[in-house]
């Protein structure tokens, strides 16, 4: 009898370690294919770069304003602040792209300048959202 | 006996089981992420960019002993350097800033699509002149 049951014990470990490794293959697949589906990650990449690339080819001072109308709606999807999708590191240098409430994608530029007063606009219904900037140079620098 | 000939067959199982789903895996991950995955390679721009400017700083301000990037503008990153700024002139002084290997990577320029993306170019003529090497191999992070 105990052998039986034993047994029994036996085949119901195997089934619950077949169901927790199932379990854990499909919401690791859900997450992973989650986060491409909306090409969210493609988008921050892409932005981040273009942001950069107005970076280096500014003369400061320089006021910039980009359309990001495809950002906010990413974002909004997942709830993230507007202020939060585009953040600018002066000391680092970096430009931080996230539509997600966690993460985001980061590049460097190397022109050696200061980003102020970087805000979304959403102008109305009809009309994009615009992410404004103003590059200046840095205290110092000649 | 009985029980542990069905104990091992159990675990064989859970094995062909297990090698299942990681071929299931590996083919979800493999075909996303080379549909997805592939980032919009920026590395050839921005050393064309780095060059424009340091090419602009040379034309003003020339190549002189005790040169630095910072006066031209450009900003160093103290941490993982991922770029090579490489200068010299005809009276064989050198300036360089950043990883060195990158200069063979630049002549392997096309052979591996990891190596840095490079350009090549000169200011002045003759006695004055200064040959520059910009190679950058700058990657995104991500979740920062």
């Amino acid at each position: 009898m105990n052998r039986k049951g034993e047994g029994m014990d036996n085949a119901l470990g195997w089934y619950v370690a077949y169901f927790v490794l199932l379990a854990i293959f499909f919401i690791g697949s859900l997450y992973y294919v989650w986060g491409l589906q909306d090409g969210a990650a493609l988008w921050e990449d892409v932005y981040a770069k273009e942001i950069v690339r107005i970076i280096e080819r500014a003369q400061a001072p320089e006021e910039v304003a980009l359309d990001v109308h495809l950002l906010t709606e990413l974002a909004q999807k997942s709830g993230k602040p507007l202020k939060e999708i585009v953040r600018f590191d002066n000391d680092k240098h970096l430009v931080t792209v996230s539509t997600k409430p966690f993460g985001g994608t980061s590049y460097g530029y190397f022109n050696d300048v200061e980003i102020i007063d970087d805000r979304i606009e959403l102008p109305s219904a009809e009309s994009v959202n615009t992410l404004h900037f103003v590059i200046v140079s840095k205290e110092g620098t000649v | 006996m009985n029980l542990n000939r069905r104990g091992v067959g159990e675990a064989m199982m859970f094995l062909t089981f297990f090698f299942i789903v990681s071929i299931v895996a590996a083919g979800i991950f493999w075909s996303v992420h080379s549909f997805y995955g592939k980032p919009y390679d920026f590395r050839g721009v921005h050393a064309e960019l780095l060059a424009e400017r340091i090419s602009e700083c040379l034309k003003e301000h020339g190549f002189f002993s005790g040169f630095n990037l910072s006066g031209c503008g450009v900003y160093v990153p103290a941490e993982e350097p991922d770029y090579l700024i490489y200068l010299n002139n005809s009276k064989g002084e050198v300036f360089s800033s950043g990883v060195l290997d990158y200069m063979t990577q630049c002549a392997l320029a096309g052979k591996n699509d990891a190596y840095a993306r490079c350009v090549r170019g000169s200011v002045g003529e003759g006695d004055t002149r200064i040959d520059y090497v910009v190679g950058i191999n700058r990657a995104v992070r991500r979740g920062t």
